[in-house]
């Protein structure tokens, strides 16, 4: 590696570091958090990371940028691999967890919801779970703050009727 | 949160109590870094790749292009160019321009008769020339004396076997010469009598 390639490979790193949990979050939320796939999962996002560091321009938050493109390849991967058959309990061993076993199921169901909502809508909502503010959500979505508050009602509704559909 | 119920602030505090979990841990290495870093840079080499083979195809595109450009023309009929006048014929007299062109002159011989030596081509081309005085100074001669015998030459050319193209071409080529002597609807008839048969032979 060049000096200018060993500095934006530094850069470059240390970028990753400061946002690895946000990475990794969203690698769990679309692999139903097996260890394996979260694994692959997280090797795209920083593929297409550093594939987008050059041309990042740093106009906007570095987490916008990189909520940006890890949410479009968590979707493109679940894409790929939704038809899969995922019927199996995951074992302690397969499954990535950080939180209690409840809890871990919990958030199973919860991205099960999640997944059946389109990707925008996808989008929209693991942003709001992250608390990431409006000004912000609307940057990654590319879309105006009273959009996203519009959609974000529409996509609470959404959930409702599918909560209660389910319960019915 | 039961199966079916349903809070967007109970999945808002599920994914906070996560990301606090997550907190402390290492969860990118330096090698899945660097890995994702490398297999990028592999495929950054294609475009080069990609041109080159472009770069290829272009070159053999243009060689091929310039030998069909240098590959010798076939034959073609005579054509007469259009009577609208062109710029150069613009600098010639006011009577010119009628005058049909005849272009796109080929250079091997046609398979109209049987073809002759080329000496006899010319002598039989000379022949005819030498035929025509009369219209090289067609202010001595009267104009319908001249037209008559314009005619008369149409006339014979009619049952003219030509022995090849450029023996009929040079024939236009003189009566050409002749008609620009002439006023322009009298020089259309007379061009129309005179080129058809020569031209119905090519």
């Amino acid at each position: 590696m060049n000096q200018k390639t060993d500095t934006t490979g530094a850069a470059f790193t240390a970028m990753v570091k400061r946002n690895e949990a946000l990475i990794y979050k969203v690698c769990l939320a679309f692999t139903r958090q097996r260890r394996d796939e979260v694994q692959d999962l997280k090797q795209e996002v920083l593929c297409n990371l550093w594939r987008g560091y050059e041309g990042f321009r740093k106009e906007s938050k570095e987490s916008t940028w990189i909520y940006k493109v890890a949410l479009n390849t968590g979707l493109q991967y679940y894409h790929r691999n939704e038809r899969l058959p995922h019927t199996e309990e995951l074992t302690p061993q397969m499954a990535e967890r950080y939180v209690g076993e409840e809890d871990s199921r919990q958030l199973d169901r919860m991205y099960e919801l999640i997944h059946r909502l389109d990707d925008e809508e996808q989008k929209l909502v693991y942003l709001y779970i992250d608390k990431v503010s409006g000004k912000e959500m609307a940057e990654v979505l590319g879309i105006s703050e009273r959009n996203v508050r519009i959609r974000m009602f529409r996509v609470k509704e959404k959930l409702k009727r599918m909560a209660q559909y389910e319960k019915d | 949160m039961k199966r079916t119920d349903f809070d967007l602030d109970e999945m808002q505090r599920l994914w906070q109590k996560q990301s606090r979990a997550l907190e402390g841990h290492s969860l990118i290495s330096e090698d899945e870094m660097m890995r994702a870093m490398q297999s990028t840079r592999k495929a950054e080499v294609r475009p080069l790749h990609l041109w080159r083979r472009v770069a290829a195809v272009a070159a053999v595109l243009i060689v091929a292009a310039v030998a069909v450009w240098q590959w010798p023309a076939q034959p073609a009929t005579p054509q007469l160019a259009e009577a609208t006048p062109s710029p150069q014929n613009n600098q010639k007299t006011k009577n010119d321009q009628n005058i049909p062109i005849i272009q796109n002159t080929p250079k091997t011989p046609s398979l109209i008769a049987e073809v002759p030596a080329q000496k006899d081509v010319e002598r039989l081309v000379a022949a005819q020339i030498e035929e025509l005085p009369q219209f090289i100074s067609p202010v001595a001669v009267e104009e319908d004396a001249a037209d008559e015998t314009l005619l008369a030459q149409a006339s014979a050319s009619r049952n003219t076997v030509w022995p090849n193209r450029q023996a009929a071409t040079d024939t236009l080529t003189v009566y050409t010469t002749r008609l620009v002597q002439y006023e322009t609807p009298k020089r259309k008839s007379l061009t129309e009598t005179l080129f058809e048969p020569v031209l119905a032979s090519l």
